[in-house]
């Protein structure tokens, strides 16, 4: 039976079905071959119960934040500010680069828009101030990966409805690695533009602390977006939910402070919210039946006496998963990868006893890797397409440093899982 | 005119009539979350600030998410939002992808019709038995699943025009690039260049 489902769904996957029907036609199939009673028959409530969720609806409210933020016109103004706070470090604007990424990931939940949004501003630069043009196309490629670490993130927000974990929970675990692992980023960049200055390109005299304090302003309302959701989520004061509402009213007072509200931005942005919705849900839709399906059949049970029968242990276990991962995410599409796995992974590691939490920010961080790692790693892509010249090989090198960091803060989450930890218990 | 050529220019003209329509649903959903966002976020100052009790903002708000989902659907279609994994069938020649790109049609147009029935079913039973939702609004069930229902058909039509335009190309044009643009898959290339476009886009306007 387990045999069987892997098979189906690698060649489902492999005729390029689409990920949400591979599921679909998975599960449908399950039902036919193993099913008692046949299950479709809760297809139709399934699909209404998951299209209903409350949790999901900060789903599209969060992509539109991102999607208003990114039109507006501000993070050409916060690269700006945080160009005059950062770039007295050696590696100059690359700090700028992961600040700016960092930012945006604050308030918006997508690697890929990040990544070009931030590629549009900075590379011009690059060519500019003679910076090595493949150690800062990694940076903005890395930078832009963690968009789905720091909170608010849509990956944590399936995740932690696939997983049945809490979401608050998991949004306040996401801050510390999140944040850290940028300052692994900066500390890198310094460490090789030490060694090697002409990485870093030509240095500039530092910005004076009155220009530094007049650009602050630029950077005031995205810090005070970021602050108002992640902190009434910490105060129990608004679900995820209710913080993307009031982000929402409160970015589109940002947009329109910036003067980049109009009509037409907004018709864009409804547009691209509903088509990244549309997507999601529609594997989430798929997903959700497939972990019905499977626990239904048993399948579930079956995968958890195998694992128990081999005796590798709760360590041998996760590390066999560790690496399960690293070589999919070279293959296979990120949010996919994610969603198609969660049903079968995480009852394993919750019987195995790991906390959901902390396993969660776990494998966003392998799925942050995996959208920087070459053939199938977007993050490379949008940033050689914004660069438009050299190769893409050249963007991959660059990224080199920066997948080191991130295995380093896999290895950190496996041996102090209080990094993640910590920040939700304080909160109880 | 023969067959050949007024059957694709005839399923050319009904996708051409489909498109707009997809986009005003779209942006008609996502108008719906919108609001949606503004009477939660209403509703949450209102609760927290002034203490005054809620009324069924998060109701609407997750039947808005149904249904703006469902009627999106159609839309990501058409635009390739919808992932596939075409590592293995990128290598593959024209004539074994084009197959491949049928499949996943059909395989799409499945889910659709199952998804049809089965919210059909559903709509049917909350007809019968006139029910409502067990919140103070108590909001028959019916409205909000037959609007739910009618994004699943829009969409199931928009698969059956997409892979009769895909068998036209195939078939009667015998033409390998009309039924890849129009069944194909999004390739890496395609998509970075949708991102990097509007990134670019979006930096000559604010500059």
């Amino acid at each position: 039976m387990l045999l069987t489902s892997i098979i189906l769904l690698l060649l489902l996957l492999a005729l390029s079905i689409p990920v949400a029907a591979s599921l679909f036609v998975l599960a449908f199939s399950l039902d036919e071959l193993f099913a008692r009673a046949p299950l479709i028959a809760a297809f139709g409530n399934q699909l209404w119960e998951t299209s209903t969720s409350f949790i999901l609806v900060a789903i599209p409210l969060f992509v539109l934040v991102g999607e208003i933020l990114q039109r507006s016109g501000i993070a050409g103004k916060v690269y700006d500010a945080l160009d005059a706070w950062l770039s007295w470090l050696p590696g100059g604007l690359m700090h700028a680069n992961i600040g700016t990424a960092t930012l945006f990931s604050a308030t918006s939940g997508s690697s890929v828009a990040t990544a070009a949004t931030v590629g549009t501003i900075a590379l011009p630069q690059a060519q500019r101030f003679g910076y090595d043009e493949r150690f800062f196309a990694g940076s903005i490629a890395a930078g832009g990966t963690l968009g789905i670490l720091i909170p608010p993130s849509i990956n944590l927000i399936i995740y932690g409805f696939l997983s049945k974990t809490s979401i608050p929970q998991l949004f306040l675990a996401g801050i510390v690695p999140g944040l850290g692992l940028a300052l692994i980023f900066m500390v890198i960049i310094v460490v090789l533009c030490w060694f090697r200055p002409e990485w870093g390109g030509t240095r500039r005299a530092a910005a004076g602390m009155a220009e530094r304090l007049k650009k602050l302003v630029h950077l005031v309302p995205v810090l005070i977006l970021f602050a108002f959701i992640i902190g009434s989520i910490y105060a129990g004061w608004a679900t995820p939910t209710e913080a993307a509402a009031v982000g929402t009213v409160a970015a589109l007072a940002m947009a329109w402070a910036f003067g980049g509200l109009s009509w037409r931005m907004l018709r864009d942005a409804l547009e691209g919210t509903m088509r990244t919705t549309a997507m999601i849900m529609l594997i989430l839709l798929a997903a959700n039946f497939l972990n019905f399906i499977l626990a239904s059949i048993g399948l579930t049970n079956q995968l958890l006496a195998l694992i128990t029968d081999a005796q590798l242990g709760p360590m041998g276990t996760l590390l066999l998963l560790v690496a399960f991962y690293v070589v999919l995410g070279f293959f296979v599409e990120t949010l996919s990868l994610m969603i198609i796995t969660i049903p079968l992974v995480t009852p394993l590691m919750m019987q195995l006893g790991f906390d959901m939490v902390w396993f969660g920010i776990l494998l966003i961080v392998l799925i942050e890797m995996a959208l920087i790692t070459p053939p199938v790693g977007l993050n490379l892509y949008v940033v050689q397409g914004v660069r438009n010249r050299g190769t893409l090989g050249d963007v991959v090198v660059g990224a080199i440093p920066f997948v080191v960091a991130m295995a380093l803060m896999v290895v950190l989450l496996i041996l102090f899982p209080q990094i993640a930890l910590f920040v939700p218990q304080l909160a109880g | 005119m023969r067959l050949s050529q007024s059957l694709p220019a005839a399923l050319d003209r009904a996708l051409a009539m489909v498109r707009p329509v997809s986009r005003a649903v779209v942006v008609g959903g996502g108008a719906m979350m919108l609001l949606s966002a503004l009477m939660i976020a209403a509703d949450v100052l209102l609760r927290r600030l002034l203490g005054v009790s809620t009324w069924g903002a998060d109701e609407l708000s997750y039947y808005a998410l149904a249904i703006s989902t469902s009627w999106a659907l159609a839309f990501s279609m058409l635009d390739k939002a919808h992932i596939r994994i075409s590592v293995l069938t990128g290598m593959l020649g024209p004539r074994l992808r084009a197959a491949c790109d049928i499949v996943a049609l059909l395989a799409m147009g499945f889910f659709a019709l199952m998804a049809c029935e089965a919210i059909f079913g559903l709509l049917e039973r909350s007809w019968q038995r006139g029910a409502t939702s067990i919140t103070t609004l108590q909001t028959p069930l019916w409205i909000p699943q037959g609007l739910f229902l009618l994004g699943f058909v829009f969409f199931a039509l928009v698969l059956a025009l997409l892979l009769l335009r895909v068998l036209a190309a195939l078939l009667l044009e015998r033409s390998f690039e009309t039924a890849e643009l129009h069944g194909g898959a999004p390739t890496i290339e395609s998509e970075t260049r949708a991102a990097v476009e509007e990134a670019a886009a979006l930096g000559r306007g604010t500059r």
